[in-house]
């Protein structure tokens, strides 16, 4: 019985002890986590102050204190996205979802730089876990839209630009991109209006005057397409998508002259845009400029190895200029690369 | 009705048969019209171009382009004149710029609608050579009911053929067929006729007949004042023609020779030769590389009428030939023989109704390597002129009727001798067109398969975010995260003398702006404390404990260095002992009188407090003023206020017998007198402890 005391009475004091220890370890470690939090917060102001370096240096700090503090990985990240440091950026948000897997921000940030590697579907599920999580601010569906967009999912898209545009409402790209998913979906008078508020919100968006030019070709309005493309030229004369799409808009009214000096532009502005070349050449075609018009799709397919459409139409103007053997490889070539059209050239070349 | 038949004997004689079928009105250009009254300059030039026009005009439809040269220059003078606008419009319809015709014609219609007799058979020749259907027989029909009954019965011409051959053009304009007609360009054409082309079985020469002018042979055909034919060849050179060369044929003929057939193995040459037999066709052989002196065909091929063009079955075992002999139709038709068992050609037959007609058929070509018959009639559904046909023989061995190739490779002109490529892909042919380089030119007909799309390439950037990525959208909002940022006073209370730890020290903090106390603790067995106090400012701290005198002091921890998150600030008290004094810092009088003043509240509680804690001590409460004054004065106010403090105390339950009080005037200095902030310190209340 006294044994059983004097037992007793040691493990009590052990216990005391140990209870005493445990409450002083704690003490420290909410010491240190505190000591890391204000690290943390001075480089967070740092950041604020687009001092990135600094920053970086203070989360680095941070996180030498308290390497199970989730935020420093998180906004270092951010810092090493800025970087362009994407494996090193990758690496911190997969540690701060590791400590903390309720971290919207983080799922979040990872989606992001899977968007920015172009892997949708990884960085669709993130968004979706960001969202999910908590962070949905309209950015979150906005690029969550992005990405349904990018995999052809447009309902989906509309959506989640609907969504975006709901918590900003001023929020011009979502107004832009929901547009173009009205458009992939066959609502081009919904997409010109969609276009019409992101130019609204914001009139830089010079795509958006091009978009809304193809979307009234689409409707028939072909002036009304040509007033747009050349406001989107104006905003930006180096816009040379535009420029391209206007000569496509006056090649499609006959007006082949003005076609021709709109390609001619863009491929002064860049040389090496391969389309320009191709509506050149048909242009050319259309001129009954024949051997002109083999030249640019020569010049086309040399930029373009790839480019079935320029085979087709090189085989055109090879045929007029009476070169069938030339022509006939030439659809083989579209053939092969997917122009289906080709096939039933092919006959004539038996 | 008469048809018009040629009887020249010469191959070109169809080449004549041009847009004016008949001997067109010479109308006089009279003075009186051409004059203009007020403009005498540049009369007698001009009256002098056109009496050289009408001369040449008046010779024949061969000086025609030279007359319309004259013409032309008159005309700058004036042209307003009906007839000379008649006049040039008739010229150039018998040139290859025929499209110039229509201008003059019209203006000379309009100048006088009585221009000539025949105008509006000429305007309907013209309109109709231009593709204008609806001027053409609007204005046949105006010229044919110009005629009466018994008229009509001796004109020259079929007017009805007219009108239904531009009806038929309007259909085959309406739907062209899908070729490209290249003219054979400069190094092959030339300013004068050009036509005929066969190629040779090796598509590697190209042999044609032309009308220039060469060195040796510049002698003009007496018919139409051209040059006599000669044979050409070009040579192939990647994917052009080189410059012809005259053919050294050995025929020798002084007029008129041109090559019409080759056969398929490339060894013989078929000619026709105008100078024999009223137009045969002469064959060469290839004999070690030259061509041997041409003989005629044997066979029943030739006659003493004229035989112009030949061609071969690819086996060459069958033939068509056109000709005016025997059995004909009417003028040139096309026969047919074959090769006996004896290898001796057939006696020739005429292909019949179904494929010759009462007009003349020529250019006669058989397909490289199939059984089709291209050649070129002026009758079936002809658009004008000579138009291109093909007949096809079946498995039966039966041609079909014939069948017009469209336009544009017909027009209302001359369009002839056909030669199909094996491939079907291309032909050669002579025709006049508007991009030719004078009179007949070779042309390249390239035949284009079915309709195709041309391909436009355009392309959106549909997201803007694509065009330009919306700048570290992210980084907008930064974590902060909510740190506890209250400090800590921590330290330790200690004896004054021994530096012994006081436990149980109780420690007050008092916010001196909020007179309160924000925090209090007590010193642990050590001595230490902590506290944790909202922010790093300037508090009161007082410190008690039992047996020691009360502390109480500002504590500058503003000036202090915090470490983890701590400010330290220790206390040393001192213990109550007999004689052990403390300056009571925070009683305030009222100036120069004994009256306590509320704000001394504390420091008289915190006094009592002591005495009510230690029951045993008796204190001495003591009054010091600073110098200025009498001191008798000084003494009294002194004394007064030390006896204000003890009546304090005594009403707040201390007994009477504890406390004595005394005035020491200005005797006990702490300070110096001669500053202010000295005498400050120097007025004050004291304690001392006389017994415990």
């Amino acid at each position: 019985m006294k044994k059983t005391f004097i037992t007793l009475l040691v493990l009590l004091t052990s216990l005391t002890m140990f209870s005493q220890s445990q409450a002083s370890l704690e003490e420290e470690i909410k010491e240190l986590r505190k000591k890391a939090k204000l690290i943390y917060n001075e480089g967070v102001r740092l950041a604020i102050d687009e001092k990135y370096t600094e920053a970086h240096l203070k989360f680095d700090e941070a996180l030498y204190i308290l390497p199970e503090f989730d935020l420093p990985y998180l906004e270092r990240a951010k810092i090493k996205i800025l970087n362009q440091e994407f494996d090193l950026a990758m690496n911190d948000v997969a540690k701060a979802i590791e400590i903390n897997e309720e971290l919207g921000e983080a799922f979040y940030i990872r989606a992001y730089m899977k968007l920015l590697m172009k892997d949708y579907q990884s960085a669709l599920t993130d968004f979706t876990h960001a969202i999910q999580k908590g962070h949905s601010k309209s950015e979150a569906y906005y690029y969550r839209g992005l990405m349904y967009f990018e995999m052809n999912d447009y309902n989906s898209a509309l959506i989640d630009f609907t969504l975006a545009i709901d918590k900003n409402y001023d929020f011009a790209y979502a107004y832009n991109e929901r547009a173009s998913s009205k458009r992939m979906l066959g609502d081009y008078h919904g997409a010109i209006h969609d276009y019409k508020q992101a130019l609204a919100y914001d009139s830089t968006i010079v795509i958006a005057y091009d978009n809304m030019g193809s979307c009234k070709i689409k409707t028939g309005d072909f002036q009304g397409a040509i007033e747009d493309y050349t406001k989107a030229v104006q905003k930006d004369p180096e816009y040379f998508i535009a420029l391209n799409n206007r000569g496509v808009a006056y090649y499609q009214m006959g007006d082949f002259e003005a076609a021709l000096k709109d390609f001619t532009r863009v491929v002064e502005i860049n040389k090496e845009y391969a389309p320009a070349y191709n509506n050149m050449g048909i242009t050319k075609i259309k001129m009954e400029n024949y051997l002109g018009a083999e030249k640019d799709l020569d010049m086309a397919i040399e930029l373009n190895t790839e480019y079935g459409e320029a085979y087709m139409n090189r085989g055109y103007a090879k045929e007029f200029l009476g070169k069938f053997p030339g022509a006939c490889a030439d659809w083989k070539k579209a053939l092969e690369l997917g122009i289906e059209e080709a096939e039933k050239y092919m006959t004539e070349c038996e | 009705m008469k048809i018009i038949k040629s009887t020249i004997l010469s191959f070109i004689t169809l080449l004549l048969i041009g847009p004016l079928s008949i001997a067109q009105e010479n109308i006089k250009i009279k003075k009186s019209d051409f004059q203009i009254e007020i403009k005498e300059v540049g009369f007698k030039e001009a009256w002098k171009e056109i009496k050289e026009g009408e001369k040449l005009f008046t010779a024949g439809l061969g000086t025609f382009p030279n007359a319309l040269e004259h013409y032309l220059k008159a005309n700058k003078y004036n042209s307003d004149c009906a007839e000379l606008n008649y006049k040039i419009g008739v010229c150039y319809l018998a040139t290859d710029k025929f499209y110039h015709a229509t201008q003059y014609l019209e203006k000379a219609y309009l100048k006088d609608n009585n221009v000539a007799g025949d105008v509006h058979y000429i305007l309907a020749r013209a309109y109709h050579l231009n593709l204008d259907f609806d001027n053409a027989i609007e204005n046949y029909k105006a010229y044919y009911s110009s005629f009466s009954v018994k008229e009509l019965e001796k004109l020259e011409i079929n007017i009805d053929k007219f009108i239904k051959e531009c009806k038929f053009g309007k259909e085959l304009v309406n739907s062209p067929d899908r070729v490209i007609i290249n003219n054979l360009g400069p190094r092959i054409n030339s300013e004068y006729d050009d036509y005929n082309p066969v190629l040779h079985p090796n598509q590697d020469q190209l042999y044609f007949t032309s009308r220039r002018e060469t060195e040796n042979k510049d002698k003009r055909y007496e018919a139409d004042n051209k040059f006599f034919e000669n044979i050409f060849v070009s040579k192939q050179a990647g994917e052009l023609w080189k410059k012809p060369k005259m053919l050294d044929n050995k025929m020798d003929s002084k007029n008129n020779e041109s090559v019409v057939a080759i056969s398929p193995d490339g060894n013989r040459i078929y000619l026709y030769n105008g100078d024999e037999n009223g137009g045969d066709i002469m064959v060469s052989e290839l004999k070690k590389g030259n061509w041997k002196s041409p003989k005629g065909i044997s066979g029943k091929i030739l006659s003493k009428y004229k035989e112009t063009t030949i061609t071969f079955s690819p086996e060459g075992n069958e033939m068509f030939f056109v000709s005016n002999q025997y059995g004909s139709i009417g003028g040139m038709d096309i026969f047919y023989s074959k090769l006996d068992e004896k290898e001796k050609w057939t006696e020739p037959t005429n292909m019949g109704a179904a494929i010759n007609t009462i007009y003349d058929e020529e250019g006669v070509s058989w397909h490289p390597k199939e059984d089709k018959v291209y050649f070129s009639s002026q009758g079936f559904n002809s658009m004008g002129g000579f138009d291109v046909f093909v007949m096809e023989r079946d498995e039966n061995g039966m041609w079909s009727s014939p069948e017009n190739l469209g336009y544009p490779v017909n027009t209302p002109n001359d369009d002839l001798f056909l030669k199909m490529d094996e491939n079907n892909k291309y032909a050669y042919y002579s025709s006049v067109r508007d991009n030719g380089f004078g009179g007949k030119d070779l042309y390249k007909i390239i035949f284009l398969g079915e309709e195709k799309e041309l391909k436009l390439s355009k392309e959106d950037i549909f997201l803007a975010w694509n065009h330009k990525p919306i700048d570290d959208l992210f980084y907008h909002n930064p974590n902060e995260v909510k740190v506890d940022t209250a400090l800590f006073m921590i330290g330790f209370v200690t004896d004054s003398k021994t530096a012994e730890p006081i436990k149980l020290a109780k420690i007050e903090v008092i916010d001196l702006e909020l007179s309160q106390v924000i925090a209090t603790g007590l010193a642990d067995t050590a001595g230490a404390y902590q506290l944790k106090i909202p922010k790093k400012k300037d508090f009161g701290v007082e410190v008690t404990a039992k047996d020691y005198l009360f502390f109480v002091e500002i504590a500058y921890l503003s000036q202090k260095q915090v470490v983890d998150s701590k400010i330290q600030a220790n206390f040393q008290l001192d213990k109550i002992d007999v004689g052990a004094k403390m300056v009571l810092n925070n009683i305030f009088f009222e100036t120069n009188k004994a009256t306590i003043k509320p704000e001394s509240t504390t420091e008289l509680e915190r006094l009592a407090n002591l005495l009510i804690e230690n029951p045993t001590i008796r204190l001495e409460i003591s009054g010091h003023t600073d110098n200025v004054g009498s001191y008798r004065a000084n003494q009294k106010l002194s004394e007064s206020r030390a006896k204000s403090v003890v009546e304090y105390l005594v009403s707040k339950g201390v007994g009477s017998s504890r406390l004595e009080y005394k005035g020491y005037s200005f005797n006990q200095p702490i300070a110096d007198n001669n500053t202010a902030e000295g005498r400050s310190q120097n007025r004050r209340v004291e304690f001392k402890v006389l017994s415990k």
